[in-house]
């Protein structure tokens, strides 16, 4: 389904979410809970607070629907919001506190698992597929480590295949600040990988 | 273009789409910098692992907790709802119940602080205020230190009743009706003379008051009342003895009354004490006593064992038929004050103000010895 057809769809369900269809979003969670997720888990590195921020985006947009414009899709308006509930959520004093304890977990040893790895495929039929899957932990792991801002426009660009213009919308920044930290992220996301 | 430029232009650029003069210069470059070619490699084999970045499935009951969310009135909506339908506040039931707790706990303090007092009657806790004809349990008084440094007197109101005004130190007036025959209507009439007091009432004692040079004929009412403890010992009628050791067991100050001293107190004097003729003495106070007891002297002991001070002991009150005692003491020994003023009298005795009291250290107490 391209672009303009599901953002067609997606107009026709909150149309008729706001005739008073509530069936028509829970198609829109449907729809989209994945992607939401896999954003949130993407921004956040943890199973537990993606699933939280995951839920707490629906919630949010639940009660905001009624102020929606149809000038943009909403996938970008679901975007911001999960983004900034992420944001919030780094903000948060119990996330950082939870977030550096778990750095100190790590630091001591835990037999050299990451406590944000993916649990391990019980039959890889592929040595591709294992590399392919280690490129991404590994991946994944540098941008954990990455500063919270520059891990949000790396996912969105290269991870969620936004267009700048999207981004722009969704972070609130304007283009050349976007462009700049874009490229920053991406130097680090190299440092972080020679490291490693 | 150098590699510095070529590196600059990779991270800024590595995923747009470059004008053609750009890309032949960066592709000449990478040709023939290996550095700088496998700088490239890397990052873009990093963008398409980016790219590639499987789709984490939500975990299952995304929407049904989604669901149960929504369900949930939001922050700002249960604020807004406390602020207009107060009444359906829902507390968790802990919060609840502690609240609960807490509110039943003030309303026992409250209540318990203000039982009335009924002389002559069993208190009803440890706590009350009513006098016991026993104090059972020695206060413990301050360090003498702190009584040391008690602040000096300040300005009594004398209309001050108890609880009422609520001055900066509380005044706790006390006014024991003595438990003895008072003086006579004139005390300064000539017709009352010491004998003849002794003679109208064979209990009696007298004294000179001191400074004033007046008599004062108290007849002892325990005698005709419920008798006293130790009053078994005495012969039929006669007056129940002032404890002697209540007079003679100085304590120093900031040292409490041991339970000895109180129970020796209580107990009255020994039994070879008691059989000697009983005669008028001397008192310090003013007042008439019997053997040198003097009530004012007995107050000014219990005082200083309750870690207090007198501040004026035995003036006479213009107008009032009685004698004044002033004296601050610990709020923590004014209970054992009470029960000891029991003793002499009856009285009604107030309590300390329940809301100021646990904040003040001292209480000033005003004893008023009024005749029967």
């Amino acid at each position: 389904m391209d672009g303009s057809m599901q953002q067609e769809k997606d107009a026709d369900l909150i149309r008729a979410f706001l005739g008073g269809d509530e069936a028509a979003f829970d198609a829109l969670v449907l729809a989209y809970q994945d992607r939401v997720y896999t954003l949130c888990r993407r921004l956040l590195g943890d199973r537990e607070e993606a699933r939280d921020s995951a839920q707490e985006t629906f919630v949010k947009v639940y009660r905001a629907l009624g102020g929606f414009r149809f000038d943009a899709a909403f996938s970008t308006w679901l975007y911001t919001i999960a983004v900034n509930t992420c944001k919030n959520k780094l903000k948060s004093h119990e996330y950082r506190w939870w977030k550096r304890r778990l750095r100190l977990d790590w630091d001591s040893g835990s037999g050299g698992e990451s406590p944000h790895r993916e649990p391990r495929d019980p039959a890889p039929s592929a040595l591709a597929r294992l590399i392919q899957r280690g490129d991404e932990m590994r991946v994944q792991k540098a941008m954990d480590r990455l500063p919270a801002e520059s891990r949000a426009v790396l996912v969105l660009r290269h991870a969620e295949g936004l267009s700048y213009e999207d981004i722009v919308r969704i972070t609130g920044l304007n283009l050349g600040t976007v462009k700049s930290r874009l490229a920053r992220a991406r130097q680090q996301l190299q440092e972080k990988l020679k490291e490693s | 273009m150098d590699c510095t430029d070529v590196r600059r232009r990779m991270y800024e650029q590595g995923d747009d789409p470059m004008d053609r003069r750009l890309r032949e210069e960066m592709e000449t470059h990478l040709s023939r910098c290996a550095p700088c070619a496998r700088e490239w490699e890397d990052l873009r084999k990093n963008f398409e692992t980016l790219g590639s970045l499987p789709t984490i499935p939500a975990p299952p009951g995304f929407l049904r907790a989604v669901r149960e969310q929504i369900g949930k009135p939001s922050r700002a909506g249960r604020v807004k709802e406390w602020w207009t339908k107060p009444w359906k506040i829902g507390m968790p039931r802990e919060l609840a119940g502690l609240v609960a707790a807490s509110l039943l706990v003030v309303l026992l303090y409250h209540g318990y602080q203000r039982i009335p007092a009924v002389p002559g009657k069993p208190e009803v806790g440890a706590g009350s205020l009513a006098p016991s004809p026993v104090p059972l349990q020695a206060p413990t008084a301050p360090p003498p230190s702190s009584v040391l440094s008690l602040p000096e007197k300040k300005e009594l109101p004398g209309d001050v009743q108890g609880m009422k005004g609520a001055p900066e130190t509380e005044v706790l007036r006390l006014n024991v009706v003595l438990r003895v025959a008072g003086p006579s209507k004139k005390p300064d009439s000539p017709a009352l003379a010491p004998a003849e007091a002794v003679g109208r009432a064979d209990l009696a004692g007298e004294a000179p008051a001191s400074g004033s040079g007046k008599t004062f004929a108290f007849r002892e009412k325990a005698a005709r009342k419920a008798p006293a403890p130790g009053a078994s010992r005495q012969r039929p009628g006669a007056p129940t003895p002032v404890p002697e050791a209540a007079l003679e067991a100085k304590s120093a100050p900031g040292k409490g009354p041991s339970k000895d001293r109180i129970e020796d107190a209580v107990a009255g004097p020994p039994a070879e004490a008691q059989s000697g003729p009983s005669e008028p003495g001397p008192n310090r106070a003013g007042l008439p006593s019997r053997d040198g007891e003097d009530p004012a002297a007995r107050i000014e002991e219990w005082v200083l064992d309750a870690g207090g001070r007198v501040i004026e002991a035995g003036s006479r009150e213009s107008g009032k038929n009685g004698r004044i005692i002033r004296a601050e003491v610990p709020v923590e020994n004014y209970l054992f004050l009470v029960n000891n003023l029991s003793r002499l009298g009856d009285l009604d005795p107030p309590p300390v103000h329940p809301a100021r009291g646990k904040d003040r250290e001292t209480v000033l107490v005003v004893i008023q010895l009024l005749f029967p």
